[in-house]
């Protein structure tokens, strides 16, 4: 850096201070960290019983994954009391079930605000494309008498 | 001293206290940081981490209205945090044998045994401090200091063009941004405790 206005040997140390404590706070999942978080402002009043992340094959152990990144595919499945969703992510493609099976509304939103509406059939088996694979997606699903939302999760690019 | 439209922490825990939801927003893109740099010390994995933030943050929806005093917002993300990584940890050692060296958790009761331990507990309250202070900047201030400490280095002329100001300003930013964050309370406070 060209200094014309050298820093104070305090500065100094507080500056060096900053960017241990924001080198400490580095997360991979930050961004998805903070969406989450900022959706917790909802839950209190919102109609929507939320869907937990229960499995993830990028969690998995190290072999079943190299197989399922040579795949470039991504099984989650979220739960909550009304439904279970299982959720294949490959590319831009989502291929998703719908349990107990029976036909409802899916609603895909990414965080830039992006929705896509699909209607899963009788099966609960439905699919819908990504508008951007790498960016966080979640899934609104309503049927009569029941509406869930999921977590945010990644699209199937990263990792 | 402080920009003059930037809302403080504590106009923004009153406008999220009353419903009000960019104000939580910004709280949580505020305070992220602190709490991330706060559950590292646990060693939990990148997974277990997220899943720490999120249930702290989903009990401070819950508590949002007991907290009396905005001031003690960064206290209590802190202590909740700490205390969910350990129950994280808690729930490791129920489903694995025993690891007889030591828990994370032994650290961390008894901070006497050693000297280094000593010393990470001293930079986990400096880096607390300097990230709670840090939070009160505006956010004009957060994005020059962020650029300053960039990885590699950004000259001036870079950080110029990212920010839209003149390269000669720079430095006199610099040091009012510096000057706010050494002033805050968390920061002042570690200082005083320096000297």
């Amino acid at each position: 850096m060209c200094d014309m206005d050298p820093l104070t040997p305090e500065e100094e140390r507080l500056l060096a201070d900053l960017k241990d404590a924001l080198a400490a706070a580095q997360h991979p999942q930050r961004q998805l960290i903070v969406a989450n978080a900022q959706d917790a402002f909802n839950y209190g009043d919102l109609e929507d019983e939320l869907a937990h992340l229960v499995y993830d094959s990028l969690l998995e152990d190290d072999l079943v994954r190299s197989v399922r990144a040579a795949e470039v595919s991504r099984m989650v499945v979220f739960e909550c009391q009304a439904l279970t969703m299982e959720l294949e992510l490959r590319g831009r493609e989502i291929i998703g079930q719908i349990g107990p099976p029976g036909p409802a509304t899916v609603i895909v939103e990414t965080s830039d605000g992006t929705l896509t509406t699909v209607q899963a059939d009788a099966l609960g088996c439905f699919t819908a494309r990504a508008s951007d694979p790498q960016g966080l997606l979640r899934f609104r699903v309503t049927r009569p008498g029941s509406s869930a939302i999921t977590e945010w999760t990644y699209g199937p690019k990263q990792s | 001293m402080r920009g003059t439209d930037e809302p403080t922490v504590a106009m923004l825990v009153s406008a999220a206290t009353s419903g009000e939801r960019s104000a939580w927003n910004e709280i949580v893109e505020r305070f992220t940081p602190l709490l991330l740099a706060t559950a590292r010390k646990y060693r939990l994995s990148d997974h277990e981490v997220a899943d720490v933030a999120q249930t702290v943050w989903l009990h401070l929806v819950e508590h949002l209205k007991d907290l009396r005093e905005p001031a003690a917002l960064p206290g209590w993300l802190v202590s909740t945090t700490r205390h969910e990584c350990l129950r994280t940890i808690g729930r490791n050692e129920r489903q694995r044998p025993r690891d007889l060296h030591s828990t994370f958790e032994n650290d961390l009761v008894t901070p006497d045994i050693a000297a280094d331990v000593a010393e990470d507990i001293d930079r986990l309250s400096r880096q607390q401090a300097v990230l709670a202070g840090f939070a009160e900047l505006p956010e004009s201030d957060r994005r020059l200091l962020r650029l300053l400490i960039s990885d590699p280095p950004l000259t001036y002329a870079q950080i110029s063009a990212q920010l839209n100001i003149p390269i000669g300003s720079i430095g006199p930013t610099r040091g009012r941004a510096l000057d706010r964050l050494r002033a805050t309370e968390a920061v002042s406070q570690l200082v005083d405790s320096d000297t």
